[in-house]
């Protein structure tokens, strides 16, 4: 799995840290820290989630795309 | 409420695999001593540190993961306050009945004094991973703040 820059860049363009992201998703900082990384495959409850709280689609930021590294 | 998210369940629930693997193998390769006759520690405590070893090495890695504690726990710093308060008063205690000359090992068999200083040892590295991860973590949130 390859980290995912858009959960990232989302995050910084409303100016939210991992642990305010993580806080409105219900779950620990290192959690989101992890599925940044790619170290952690999200379910598909987390991951709407965290669309919900950034206010972006699935598509837009766990789909295959450039921002989306494959390792 | 102490409520863990999917991750940390999922790596609580390997570590807790691996402790009891651990605990196992420890139990198996304690039988086998016994069976040849070696004794490292009174009965006792040697099924206290056949127990507490891998788990104080499952709360280890459970903390440096960040799972040892609920995301929602608020409680954790109390907790790890007492139990470091607990483990210097015994690890005192140790230190100071080793000053007075008590022995650690006795005909190659652990002694009393022996086994609980290895314990509080344990339950020192537990409490000193905890702080360092607290330290970590406070300086990671100062810097997402800034």
């Amino acid at each position: 799995m390859g980290k995912n820059y858009r959960i990232k860049a989302a995050r910084a363009a409303i100016g939210m840290t991992q642990q305010q992201l993580a806080d409105a998703a219900g779950v620990a900082r290192q959690t989101i820290n992890a599925v940044e990384t790619g170290d952690y495959n999200p379910t598909i409850r987390l991951c709407l989630a965290i669309c919900r709280t950034l206010g972006k689609s699935l598509d837009e930021l766990f789909g295959e795309g450039p921002y989306h590294e494959q390792v | 409420m102490n409520k863990f998210d999917e991750r940390q369940l999922w790596i609580r629930g390997n570590i807790f695999m691996r402790i009891i693997f651990y605990y196992v193998v420890l139990l198996l390769a304690n039988a086998w001593l016994a069976d040849n006759n070696i004794f490292w520690a009174g009965g006792f405590y040697t099924n206290l540190l056949i127990l507490i070893t891998p788990i104080a090495a499952g709360s280890v890695e459970m903390i440096w993961r960040g799972v040892y504690f609920s995301h929602t726990a608020k409680s954790s710093a109390i907790f790890m306050t007492i139990m470091g308060i607990v483990v210097a008063i015994g690890l005192t205690f140790s230190i100071v009945h080793i000053a007075q000359g008590e022995t650690l090992v006795a005909d190659s068999i652990l002694t009393e004094e022996g086994a609980s200083l290895i314990l509080f040892l344990l339950f020192l590295i537990i409490v000193g991973s905890s702080a360092a991860k607290w330290i970590i973590e406070s300086r990671r949130a100062k810097k997402a703040e800034n």
